[in-house]
């Protein structure tokens, strides 16, 4: 099954909750189950968060392909370049005197997803995070997802 | 003190739970239950102000007790290897039984 949506919102705080409306409705139907569509509207929430917080971007626009096994949400804003991949990751192991409050939005966008790609296309940036239904998957796609996250 | 937030704790509800544990703590109180049965979401902006939180009142002596955590939402404290940080428990009742015992 194929399938695209796209939305665009202002880039503001109020925003959010209406794109996580946007992506639940448009896995509604694709081979994610409940588990793994809460994921990525929590992936896709976070990266949205920081385009408001710290982005400067007048819209941000999101598309979501639905595709067979998997859905693909992309991620477009205007605002200053930032690639979330080259964050460093947070302290999650350490005792709550060293644990800084930043940096965890971005690890949950890491660890929510199955495939993250960031590139800077038109003056823009554009962020594609992927979630591959876990028993849907071919292991085939797999395989090449994993390559394309060590080389990330 | 029991505080029930419910529905999305996304970046901007955070920032009205931020206030008003703030508030609470500003006012004295140093056991607070947060029941979380009625939260569907906790974004990265909600677990920043529930460890912000938590930091401040062990500073004071006190504690932020957990209850009734939905399973996404104890997923995502699990993600962020937060439930090594906080006393979680099934229900308020649980957690404020703990605090009336010393715990």
């Amino acid at each position: 099954m194929m399938a695209s949506f796209t939305m665009r919102a202002i880039a503001s705080p109020e925003s959010l909750a209406e794109i996580s409306r946007f992506i639940l409705e448009a896995v509604r139907g694709s081979d994610l189950d409940e588990r793994e569509a809460f994921h990525l509207m929590m992936a896709a929430d976070e990266a949205c968060t920081n385009i408001i917080k710290y982005g400067r971007s007048g819209d941000i626009e999101i598309k979501c392909d639905v595709e067979d096994g998997k859905v693909e949400v992309e991620i477009v804003d205007d605002g200053v370049p930032f690639d979330p991949l080259k964050a460093p990751p947070p302290d999650i192991d350490g005792p709550l005197e060293e644990r800084k409050v930043g940096g965890l939005g971005i690890y949950f966008i890491r660890a929510l997803t199955d495939y993250l790609r960031y590139e800077r296309r038109g003056g823009k940036n554009v962020l594609t995070m992927t979630v591959i239904h876990s028993s849907g998957a071919d292991p085939a796609d797999r395989c090449r997802h994993l390559n394309g996250r060590s080389g990330a | 003190m029991i505080v029930l937030p419910t529905g999305r704790l996304d970046a901007p509800s955070s920032e009205e739970l931020k206030a008003d544990m703030e508030r609470l703590i500003g006012e004295g109180w140093r056991k607070i239950v947060a029941n979380l049965e009625g939260v569907d979401y906790i974004s990265s902006s909600g677990l920043r102000v529930m460890l912000s939180a938590l930091k401040k009142l062990r500073s004071l002596g006190g504690d932020l007790k957990l209850a009734s955590l939905r399973p996404y939402v104890r997923e995502t404290f699990e993600i962020a290897g937060f439930t090594q940080l906080f006393k979680i428990y099934d229900g308020e009742e649980e957690a404020a039984d703990d605090f009336r015992r010393g715990g």
